[in-house]
């Protein structure tokens, strides 16, 4: 970092005064700096053009954590497990016992296995050989696939289709209750076998509209495709939309630009300065080969914001200097002068506060942080070096220049005037304590804030939409659960059947299905008391665990594939859940572990957790420990920061209590929205410190500047709200416009991240408005006592003007 | 059927060889101290709607036995179930109250419980050990009368009694291995004549007789022509006789109250799961394969009879108008009426089979199963 950078104020503002090394720099060589950046936008344009967008399932889960361990560890021994994908083929006339249906359903078993990602061995569905039905004879127990060899799609043999799928279990499973549709279960590899990449997901989703829903759907046939891929898939389509939300934030931004500054230059060239930054960031992503996940699409317009907000500092900064009469050079010059150590501050903060969501170990937050930091590091050169180069050429319009000479000779200012009665005793006390009841608010609401996923389905779409329709009917006519537990039981070697081992586990499938939340709970015990009765001619009465370990273990050769791996040591436990809601996710890992204290030994140990809700639950743990980590490091960072620049813990104060307010009330809106803290939403409070952060240092710096310049706190606060104040409300306001529109959005993910940024753009200003100069009332205690080091600080020439205008402003409040 | 791959029942002589392999290996497998056979049954909300076996009138409640041990009684024909606290959390296959105080319950692990109390308590007899023990020592008991009597006999007749003592000396060599195997063998089915005298049978040819409520065991093997050593899957009393169903096909009469047994001509090689009747001689056996046969001379001649289904019959009853009730496999039951013609078929909606089956205060039909207990209107039975 530059030293320029940290040193405080009154240093700062001495070496302002002389032309500061940076300012020589980047002004002395103005066609450079602008030709240079010309070129390297260039570069990162075509570099995001290339950018694509990326999911992984396993960016998603916090893999250092001991249950993805436990899962990462065994995944080859269990098959299937992960993520898998369910494609329902529904006759929505008659039943599935017709040579037409069946047909169809063939077809898509088979395209969906030649799809490229489909673990083929693992396929399921009637048309697969593995699934089978079995029955007792007087010559003992008589099986054979679903489908037999002889089909053939005669009524005769669509009859004995109809017996086999009764006597394979598979309804409800395979086959839905009412025999109206029949299900695919296509398991997915990690990697394409095909290009050893990761999966595409939205190539992979692409394939199943494509393959599957567009050529199979007719008016008799209707396909529902539900799983992890598919949402993914989904929620890339949906968000490849942000492109036109982002337009409309543009669009707004720069008619909202222009009826503030009066000037079409001061509007374009800010907005053209934050849509490099965003170029650059998606470059730059691209560069150091990241992808752009669904779930960070909305730092691009974050960068976009900040960068506005930046941006809308320094035109004001150069209106304001242009109305004293400086020439277009002059005044972007002393713009940067007086804006660049704090905006580099804001920034360095905000990047720095960003990457602090490093600390959560799930890639997927980590990649949003380093976006998200780079993003804001570009900012620095976009906004706070190019923006004023580029306003040195073009200037401020002279209708601008008139409007804000105006204003500041003869405006009212009634709004100022009235906020800026807020630095007085009373009125701050008031403030306080309504700052207090909004915090008890904030807290008391903030308690029904919940940890992952509220709704059933997948809540990032809306309730409405194809995916959860699809999900839902698949949950009304199936009897096996989506949300699938698993507990995985390790043995030594060899010992997966011994009576012991299922009397355990059969101990813990009953203490499981005790639990609200839990449907059933199935593993190797129930495949080995099914051959038990088998065995014995079917008799129900045998249902049981026999003592009898030779018959345990030919029990367990007859189960199913995947009941346990491939040298007997490890048997997953499958727990089908009503749903994954965090409640339930808890109450199963509380069982699980209070079960594993009690009964782990030499010869058994119970590991969490695979399956959808495994490592959900996994997450969630991972998460709810991290929200309060995350806020933690990143006010802790921000406040050094400010502390670092200010050299006052009562300013850091000032600064960083409104931000604590409206974290607490993003909570508590969160909590009132019904949206749970989730990989998705985790970072939305942390980039709302961020954002907050930059109002807060640009308005204390200037109020700084004035108070160091001898005023008492209310008129340098008036002064500080007619110039940097006014640009931060009009930020906050234009960016909470802008993120507001994206409530409309198909995707309820990004509606609930339009919501909530709003609320923090918005509430954000407010704070820095109101609260800051109630707060440096009360914390800041004789600003007259702290005096600028005036002795040296004798003006210089180019100050002078500035020094007497505030002396007139002074007198006038 | 080209594609049906059969695979043979895991029958009698792969579980000897099974166990004798297993004695080398262990030799007496202490029971753990956490065993099901001396841990309590665990409470639970989902009792009456799992696996449930057996189902009893016992005074005005109704008594479920099942898997883990569960026992429940119900004071309002099914509405409510109160589970009671058991000893052992093994499956329980069946009970059978002699009056609204005494019952007996048998299960798995060879487990037998009494209740003194019309199920509101229950106190554990005998566990497999102790039933193979029995057994042990029965068959050293015979083996050395049948030694005293060969060294006191003439020689002529020292040659039969010699093959006397081989086929002995076979089921000796049974009951030791089932020793070394430890308590596996459940028992399937109980009867009791009184407060004092019952018995019950199960596994490999179990059979034991108490005279004392259960205090005591003899093994009564001898008394019934088993050589095979086949399950004994049902005891049922038909107006004064009792009734044995048995592995493949095989029945069996008594007319003395159990003392001794006759072999009845079968009319099915395949195995019965249970008998039913009426006084007036009419004997209904089920079993596997939706087979049911009816006699109407107490099981000396029998005539197939039409159920319509091809899945397994576990359990049945007789209602007061001669209707029998037969109950399976996938959820099926089968109305006969009170000639053996086949009224009607039903279906459960979850297709999981039924064990047990009796008729409710309320013309209704109650059953247990794998998805625990269920009531039926008794009406309405159609195919």
């Amino acid at each position: 970092m530059n030293n320029a950078v940290t040193p405080s104020f009154n240093a700062t503002r001495s070496a302002a005064r002389t032309e500061p090394l940076l300012e020589r720099f980047f002004f002395r060589n103005r066609p450079v700096v602008i030709v240079l950046m010309l070129l390297a936008t260039l570069f990162f344009a075509f570099q995001a053009s290339k950018i694509k967008p990326d999911a992984s399932f396993e960016k998603m889960i916090p893999t250092f954590h001991p249950y993805i361990a436990n899962y990462l560890d065994h995944k080859d021994d269990l098959q299937g497990v992960g993520n898998a994908i369910r494609i329902s083929v529904e006759a929505t006339e008659g039943d599935i016992f017709t040579a037409e249906f069946q047909d169809t359903l063939r077809q898509v078993h088979d395209e969906v296995f030649y799809i490229p990602g489909v673990n083929r061995s693992a396929l399921k569905s009637i048309w697969a050989s593995a699934v089978r039905w079995r029955e007792v004879t007087e010559e003992g127990l008589a099986g054979g696939p679903v489908i037999a060899d002889s089909y053939d799609g005669s009524p005769r043999e669509l009859e004995r289709l109809r017996a086999n799928v009764l006597k394979s279990g598979q309804v409800g499973a395979l086959v839905a209750n009412n025999f109206k549709s029949a299900v695919i279960y296509a398991p997915l590899m990690a990697l394409n076998p095909e290009t050893g990449e990761p999966i595409d997901y939205q190539v992979f989703s692409d394939q199943l509209e494509q393959l599957i829903r567009d050529k199979y759907q007719t008016e008799t046939i209707k396909i529902h495709i539900t799983g992890f891929a598919k949402v993914v898939g989904d929620l890339i389509d949906g968000a490849s939309q942000v492109a036109i939300f982002f337009a409309v934030a543009l669009g707004i931004t720069l008619v909202l630009l222009y009826a503030y500054s009066r000037c079409l230059r001061s509007s374009v060239v800010p907005l053209v300065c934050s849509v490099i930054a965003v170029i650059w960031q998606l470059g730059l992503l691209k560069t150091l080969g990241f992808g752009l996940d669904p779930y960070s699409m909305l730092v691009p317009f974050l960068v976009f914001a900040i960068g506005v907000s930046h941006g809308v500092q320094i035109i004001n900064a150069i209106a304001h200097e242009s109305a004293t009469g400086a020439g277009k050079e002059l005044a972007a010059r002393r713009a940067f002068r007086t804006l660049y150590i704090p905006g580099i501050i804001a920034l360095v903060s905000d990047g720095v506060g960003f990457a602090t969501l490093m600390v959560i170990k799930i890639e997927v937050i980590q990649d949003l942080a380093v976006a998200a930091s780079m993003g804001v590091a570009v900012i620095i050169l976009t906004n706070l070096i190019l923006l004023p180069v580029l306003m040195s050429y073009t200037g401020v319009s002279g209708a601008s220049v008139r409007k804000q000479q105006y204003a500041e000779e003869h405006g009212k200012h009634p709004v100022w005037r009235f906020l800026s009665g807020f630095t007085q005793r009373p009125q701050a006390l008031v403030l306080i304590v309504i700052a207090l009841g909004l915090s008890a608010l904030g807290l008391h609401q903030s308690q029904g804030l919940k940890i992952g996923d509220l709704d059933a389905g997948a809540p990032e779409l809306r309730p409405d939409s194809r995916y959860n329709l699809d999900n839902a009917f698949i949950s009304a006519n199936y009897s096996t659960s989506t949300d699938i537990f698993v507990v995985m039981v390790q043995t030594p070697k060899d010992k997966c059947s011994a009576y012991h081992t299922l009397d355990v586990v059969d101990q813990l499938q009953w203490r499981l299905q005790q639990l609200p939340g839990v449907q059933s709970a199935r593993s190797l015990v129930n495949h080995t008391k099914q051959t038990m009765a088998g065995f014995n001619e079917g008799n129900i009465k045998w249902m049981g665990l026999n003592r009898n370990q030779a018959l345990l273990d030919q029990a367990s050769i007859r189960s199913t594939p995947g009941s346990f791996n491939a040298d007997c040591s490890l048997m997953p436990v499958f727990v089908y859940l009503n749903d994954h809601k965090a409640a339930t996710l808890e109450s199963v890992v509380a069982e699980v572990e209070a079960f594993a204290a009690e009964f782990n030994s030499d010869s058994i140990t119970f590991k969490l957790a695979a399956g959808n809700a495994g490592i959900e639950a996994a997450t969630n743990i991972v998460i709810e420990k991290a929200q309060y980590e995350m806020l933690i490091w990143v006010y802790a960072v921000v406040g050094l920061l400010c502390l670092a620049t200010f050299r006052s813990v009562r300013i850091v104060l000032c600064i960083l209590l409104p931000l604590a307010l409206t974290s607490l009330l993003c909570q508590a809106l969160m909590a009132k929205l019904g949206i749970g803290v989730k990989v998705a939403t985790l970072p939305v409070i942390a980039l709302g410190v961020g954002i907050g952060v930059d109002y807060g240092i640009y308005i204390y710096s200037k109020l700084q500047t004035y108070l160091n310049e001898g005023m008492s706190l209310k008129a340098a606060y008036f002064n500080t709200l007619k110039t940097t104040g006014k640009a931060v409300a009009f930020t906050g306001l234009t960016l909470g416009i802008g993120v507001g529109t994206w409530v409309l959005s198909p995707i309820k993910f990004q509606a609930d991240m339009g919501i909530l940024l709003t609320f923090m753009f918005v509430w954000n200003m407010i704070g820095a408005l109101v609260f800051l100069p109630a707060l440096a009332s009360i914390l800041i205690k004789k600003p007259a006592s702290n005096p600028a080091p005036v002795s040296s600080s004798a003006p210089q020439p180019a100050d002078h003007q500035e020094s007497s205008q505030f002396e007139e402003q002074r007198h006038a409040v | 059927m080209k594609h049906i791959k059969k695979i043979p029942t895991q029958g009698r002589s792969g579980f000897k060889a099974a166990s004798l392999s297993l004695a080398l290996l262990l030799a007496h497998t202490p029971v753990m101290a956490q065993d099901a056979l001396n841990e309590n049954a665990v409470a639970s909300e989902r009792a009456s709607t799992s696996l449930l076996m057996d189902l009893d009138r016992v005074g005005s409640n109704l008594i479920a036995v099942g898997e883990r041990g569960h026992i429940l009684l119900s004071g309002d024909q099914t509405q409510s179930w109160q589970q009671v606290p058991v000893p052992v959390r093994v499956t329980l296959t069946a009970s059978y109250f002699v009056d609204d105080q005494y019952g007996w319950a048998v299960g798995h692990d060879g487990v037998v419980l009494r209740t003194l109390d019309g199920g509101r308590s229950w106190q554990k007899l005998l566990d497999g050990n102790q039933a193979n023990q029995i057994g042990l020592e029965r068959a050293k008991q015979l083996m050395e009368a049948l030694e005293r009597r060969i060294a006191d006999a003439t020689e002529q007749e020292q040659g039969d009694l010699e093959l006397e003592l081989e086929s002995l000396t076979f089921l000796w060599e049974d009951a030791e291995s089932f020793v070394t195997e430890g308590p596996s063998r459940p028992f399937l089915d109980l009867w009791f004549k009184d407060r004092n005298e019952g018995f019950i049978v199960g596994a490999f040819g179990l059979i034991l007789h108490t005279r004392d409520g259960g205090n005591s065991w003899e093994a009564w093997f001898d008394h019934l022509d088993n050589p095979d050593n086949f399950h004994l899957n049902a005891i049922r009393q038909v107006g004064d006789r009792l009734y044995l169903a048995a592995e493949a096909g095989t029945l069996y009469r008594s007319d003395d109250w159990g003392q001794s047994w006759e072999l009845l001509d079968s009319p099915y090689e395949g195995s019965f799961f249970g008998v039913v009747g009426s006084d007036d001689g009419r004997v209904i056996a089920y079993g596997l394969r939706g087979n049911a046969y009816q006699s109407n001379d107490w099981g000396d001649q029998w005539a197939a009879l039409d159920t319509g289904v091809d899945t397994g019959l576990y359990g049945a009853t007789m209602l007061d108008n001669g209707t029998v009730v037969l109950v399976g496999d996938a959820g099926m039951s089968v109305f006969l009426d009170a000639d053996g013609n086949r009224i009607g078929n039903r279906q459960t909606r979850q297709r999981l089979p039924l064990s047990s089956v009796i008729a409710g205060d309320n013309k209704e039909l109650l059953t247990v199963g794998l998805t625990g207990v269920q009531s039926a209107p008794l009406v309405g039975g159609s195919d």
